[in-house]
């Protein structure tokens, strides 16, 4: 079945909707969600979310790809129940390697007076981002938007772990040398 | 003023413009098979090798016009060997050396699938590799191994590839040097850069890069490069 045929289940509220969401895309889901919380039961539950995150914006959303769509729901409720968690027990997973050599470039501005005008970022970011070179841009995507390991980007990107991390640690420089320039204070 | 911090990054990474996730979604749907993804280095390589094969039979063909002596080739104990050699030896010094017959076997000994090696004329007698924990260490001598055994001429191209990336005496040396003083064992950001600066920049770039440099430029120009990097290594 399409991705638009699926959605049309979901403007229909048909039921059959997550049920064939959740046979196409469960196990893509829960990789994502998995490289965020390295738990699978919280797994689970961030998976299970999404499809009810995704019924509930179905309609008013009609996402073209919705491994897209559903990728960036997941993505965001993993990363909320990893903050939500983390002064619980700590997390030993991508995401808490990947924030850590994020961390290790971006000073932690959460202060008081911290004023952060988040569209902008998005702005930056995705300027930043288009404007790196095809290889770099999808090292930093698979590292930092889907949380894959060092491993598994250098597996899908064609060259070595070593390789990675160093075009990786070059282009984490260049990104704050570049949100400097855009007028934030890194 | 606008402050940043970690979370807001992520968060707004995770803002990303969906065509670039897409693309990225789509690679990741189709991995590469871990034996292709660790050959592709040496597949390049041995493209451009190939390449050079045939270009360096074009130069011997005409240097075998010139007068005796214009186009002689350096023997067994080239400039590269030894360059090979003083780099890998000084490198490790206490682990030793270990000599394959076969480019498969010495590329099995660093973890990369066993392959053929049919687009060069022959297949070398010997490969050596100096072993290193290092994995751009290995690749790197795997990768200097494979151009001195391949062909003596690109053994004279490679020579005028690291002498023309350092025509300045101290710069040079200070290349070596910092060659010469990478600790393998470190894995601070600096070493990451000076890696990625240095180390990969010769490896991937230089040989090919340099190579055309080498063969745009004049032939006697060229021997009087080698001669000079030769007379600097050897003779110090």
């Amino acid at each position: 079945m399409t991705d638009a045929e699926i959605v049309a289940l979901y403007w229909e509220r048909s039921e059959n909707a997550i049920t064939i969401t959740k046979s196409k895309y469960q196990e893509y889901l829960m990789k994502i969600s998995y490289n965020v919380l390295a738990n699978t039961q919280d797994t689970e539950e961030c998976v299970n979310d999404t499809y009810l995150a995704a019924w509930n914006s179905m309609p008013e959303q009609r996402p073209s790809v919705l491994a897209t769509y559903l990728g960036k729901i997941v993505r965001q409720i993993s990363i909320d129940k990893y903050r939500k968690r983390k002064s619980i027990k700590r997390y030993v997973s991508e995401y808490a390697y990947s924030f850590e050599e994020l961390d290790d470039i971006f000073s932690d501005g959460n202060t008081p007076e911290q004023i952060l005008d988040e569209k902008e970022l998005d702005d930056a970011i995705n300027r930043f981002v288009r404007g790196l070179p095809e290889k770099e841009r999808n090292l930093f995507i698979g590292r930092y938007y889907f949380f894959d390991s060092l491993k598994q980007v250098a597996g899908y990107n064609g060259m070595s772990e070593a390789k990675a991390k160093s075009i990786l640690f070059r282009t984490r420089k260049k990104l704050k040398e570049y949100l400097r320039k855009e007028g934030f204070t890194v | 003023m606008n402050r940043l911090n970690t979370e807001k990054l992520v968060d707004s990474i995770g803002n990303i413009d969906e065509d670039m996730i897409e693309y990225v979604q789509m690679l990741r749907e189709k991995p590469p098979s871990p034996h292709r993804m660790r050959i592709l280095p040496i597949r390049a390589f041995l493209s451009v090798a190939a390449c050079l094969v045939v270009m360096v039979s074009a130069l011997a063909m005409y240097a075998l016009r010139e007068p005796p002596g214009a186009g002689e080739t350096l023997g067994n104990d080239s400039v590269l060997a030894k360059v090979v050699n003083l780099v890998f030896t000084h490198k490790n010094s206490e682990s030793g050396v270990q000599t394959f017959s076969t480019i498969d076997e010495a590329l099995t000994s660093i973890g990369y699938e066993s392959m053929k090696f049919p687009r060069l004329a022959y297949e070398p007698k010997t490969i050596t590799v100096y072993t290193s924990d290092d994995q751009n260490v290995q690749e790197g001598a795997i990768k200097l191994s494979v151009a001195y055994e391949v062909s003596e001429s690109i053994n004279v191209l490679s020579q005028a590839v690291i002498f023309n990336e350092y025509p300045d005496d101290a710069d040079r040396s200070a290349a070596m040097d910092s060659y010469f003083a990478t600790d393998a064992t470190d894995l601070s950001p600096s070493r990451e850069e000076w890696l990625v600066e240095t180390v990969s920049r010769q490896e991937d770039q230089i040989l090919y890069r340099l190579t055309v440099r080498y063969m745009e430029s004049s032939r006697v120009e060229a021997d009087r490069i080698i001669q000079e990097w030769e007379n600097y290594l050897i003779g110090g």
